[in-house]
C-alpha cells in the first residue's frame, strides 16, 4: 500500500501539472540563460524612444502578468477604455504571456499597438516557457534595454531567470551611471521582496538585490517596477520607490482587476492602483 | 569573534560551578563560494556545539568570507530536547549576515524558531526566519538591531538522508535546504547539498558538502548560478 501511495503519487501531481502545460525542462534547466539573452539583446533595436508634450506634468501606466493565453486577455483589451489625455506610455512588466508561444506574443503585440500608445515591455519567466525566447525575441525585440520617453530614462531588465547575470548588473550600473533626465524608472519582472508572510515568489539572491537597491538609491532611481508575484504590494527604502504591479491574468470571470497610474507633476512622481473599468 | 569567544569561556566557567553533563563539538571547515553573478569568495567557518545533561542545547559560530565582497555572519542557537519525542527539539536561533562591501553595505538580522528532529539516517529543521534588514551602515554588526526599513518572513528548513556507504565509518548525505550555520535564505532558494563524512576515530571527523543553489526554481525559470565546496574538521569531547 504505502509502495503505491509513493509511486501513484508523484505520478498524479506530475499528469495534473502537465495538464497545465507547465514546462518541466526549465525545473531543471533553461535554455537560453541570462547572459546569453543579455548579449543578443544589444544586438537587437529597442523600441524608439518617445516624446512627451507636456514634460511638467504627465502620467504613464503600468500594467503586469497578462498571461496571454489563447490570444485572449479581456482586461488588457480594455485597458485603453481606462486611459486619459496625459497618459503618455504602458510599461508591462513581464509575464506577457502564459507558455511563451509564438501566437500569444503576436496577439499582445497586435493588443498593445491597438491602444495607441508607446510601450516598453519586459520579459517574465512564464515568457521564456517552452523556449518563448525564440519567439519574444522575433516579435518584441531585445528583453534589456535602455531608453527614454520625453525626460524620464527607463531601464528594462531581464530578471526572467531570478538573477541579472554579470554582464547585465555591470551594464546596469553603466546606464544609470550615465542616465541625464532627471525621472528614472526601472522596469523588471521578479519582485525584489516578499510582499506578505507565506509569500514564497521573489527574487532569492539577496545579496544581488541589495547591490541593486543601493545603485537604485545612489542614482536616485524614482520607482522600480516590478510584478510576478501578482500581489499589489509598495514601499520606499532610502529614497527609492519599489512598486509590484497587481496581476492582469484572468483566472475567473468578472474579476475586479487594477492597474497603476503613475504620474509626474511638479517635480514629484506618485502612483495610483485604479480599478479597471 | 569576540563574543563567540565570551560565550565558550562562559560556559567553560559555568560547567565547574554547576556540575553538568556536557556533550561538546567543535567544527572549522573552509571553502569557496563561486556567484557567477556576483563573483568568488572564500567561506571560513568555526562553530561550538554544546548539549548539556541531554537536555539543552547551545551552539554558535561565526563565518569570515572574504572575495568579491567581505561577508561575515555569526549566530546564536538555543535548543531544547526531547519535546514530545527524543529525535525532536525546540530552538532559536538569532543570526547576523553582514555584506560590509561598501557597494552593498546591508545588513540582515533573523529571529528564527524551528523544530529540528535527528533519526539515524534522517533529518529535518523546520521553521521560520523573521528577517530585518539593517540599511544602517553605522549599526551591520549588531545581531539584536531589528529596523522596519524591510521585514520578510520566510521558511526555514533543511532535510537531510543519508546512507553508510558498506562501512560504518562512512556516511553520504543528500541535502535541500534553504539554510545552514550562518545562513537563512528566503523560502524558494532551494539548495541541493552532497554531504560527506568521514569518521577518523570517535574524536574525529573530516567532512565535505558539495552544493549548487539555482535561482529561478520557484518560477521555473531555473539557472545554475551558484556554488559552494566546502571541507572541514569535527572534533568531539
Amino acid at each position: 500500500m504505502k509502495l503505491k501511495t509513493f509511486v501513484l503519487l508523484p505520478l498524479l501531481i506530475v499528469f495534473s501539472t502537465l495538464q497545465c502545460s507547465i514546462d518541466w525542462l526549465q525545473f531543471f534547466y533553461t535554455p537560453y540563460e541570462v547572459n546569453t539573452r543579455f548579449k543578443e539583446s544589444l544586438s537587437l533595436t529597442p523600441p524608439g524612444a518617445s516624446s512627451i508634450s507636456n514634460q511638467n506634468n504627465f502620467s504613464f501606466i503600468q500594467v503586469t502578468d497578462i498571461h496571454l493565453a489563447e490570444g485572449v486577455n479581456p482586461y488588457l483589451s480594455s485597458l485603453s477604455r481606462n486611459l486619459i489625455s496625459t497618459d503618455a506610455f504602458i510599461i508591462p512588466t513581464g509575464d506577457l504571456t502564459d507558455y511563451g508561444k509564438r501566437s500569444d506574443f503576436i496577439a499582445y503585440r497586435d493588443i498593445m499597438n491597438s491602444i495607441g500608445l508607446p510601450y516598453f515591455s519586459v520579459i517574465g519567466n512564464h515568457d521564456l516557457w517552452f523556449k518563448g525566447w525564440d519567439q519574444y525575441k522575433d516579435i518584441l525585440g531585445p528583453g534589456v534595454y535602455s531608453t527614454h520617453a520625453g525626460n524620464v530614462r527607463i531601464i528594462v531588465l531581464d530578471s526572467a531567470n531570478d538573477t541579472l547575470g554579470a554582464d547585465q548588473y555591470k551594464w546596469l550600473e553603466k546606464e544609470l551611471s550615465m542616465k541625464i533626465e532627471p525621472y528614472c524608472i526601472v522596469a523588471s519582472h521578479y519582485n525584489l521582496f516578499s510582499p506578505v508572510i507565506g509569500e514564497t515568489s521573489q527574487s532569492t539572491n539577496m545579496e544581488e538585490v541589495y547591490g541593486m537597491m543601493r545603485m537604485f538609491e545612489k542614482y536616485k532611481v524614482n520607482y522600480v517596477l516590478m510584478g510576478h508575484s501578482h500581489i499589489y504590494d509598495y514601499r520606499k527604502i532610502n529614497g527609492v520607490s519599489y512598486l509590484v504591479g497587481p496581476a492582469m491574468k484572468k483566472y475567473s470571470a468578472n474579476e475586479q482587476k487594477y492597474f497603476i497610474r503613475i504620474t509626474v507633476s511638479n517635480g514629484q512622481m506618485t502612483h495610483e492602483k485604479l480599478p479597471l473599468l | 569573534m569576540k563574543k563567540f569567544l565570551s560565550i565558550f569561556f562562559l560556559i567553560a566557567v559555568s560547567s565547574n560551578v554547576f556540575p553538568m553533563e556536557l556533550e561538546q563539538s567543535f567544527d572549522l571547515r573552509t571553502g569557496t563560494e563561486i556567484n557567477t553573478t556576483l563573483g568568488v569568495r572564500f567561506l571560513n567557518e568555526a562553530r561550538y556545539e554544546l548539549l548539556a545533561n541531554k537536555r539543552w542545547q547551545f551552539s554558535s559560530g561565526f563565518l569570515i568570507a572574504p572575495g568579491w565582497s567581505l561577508l561575515s555572519a555569526y549566530h546564536l542557537d538555543a535548543g531544547y530536547n526531547p519535546l514530545f519525542r527524543p529525535e525532536l527539539s525546540a530552538h532559536i536561533k538569532f543570526l547576523n549576515v553582514v555584506y560590509h562591501d561598501i557597494s552593498i553595505g546591508t545588513a540582515e538580522n533573523s529571529i528564527i524558531p524551528y523544530l529540528d528532529w535527528k533519526g539515524k539516517n534522517f533529518e529535518a529543521d523546520i521553521g521560520f526566519s523573521a528577517r530585518f534588514t539593517n540599511f544602517d551602515r553605522n549599526s551591520l554588526n549588531y545581531i539584536f538591531i531589528y529596523p522596519n526599513d524591510l521585514i520578510q518572513f520566510h521558511l526555514y528548513y533543511r532535510f537531510a538522508a543519508y546512507y553508510n556507504w558498506n562501512n560504518p565509518n562512512i556516511r553520504l548525505g543528500l541535502e535541500l535546504k534553504n539554510s545552514d550555520w550562518n545562513y537563512a535564505g528566503n523560502s524558494f532558494e532551494i539548495s541541493w547539498h552532497i554531504d560527506a563524512v568521514y569518521q577518523l576515530s570517535s574524536e574525529w571527523a573530516l567532512k565535505l558538502n558539495f552544493g549548487v543553489t539555482p535561482s529561478g526554481f520557484g518560477g521555473i525559470s531555473v539557472m545554475y548560478n551558484r556554488f559552494v565546496i566546502l571541507a572541514g574538521a569535527q572534533y568531539r569531547i
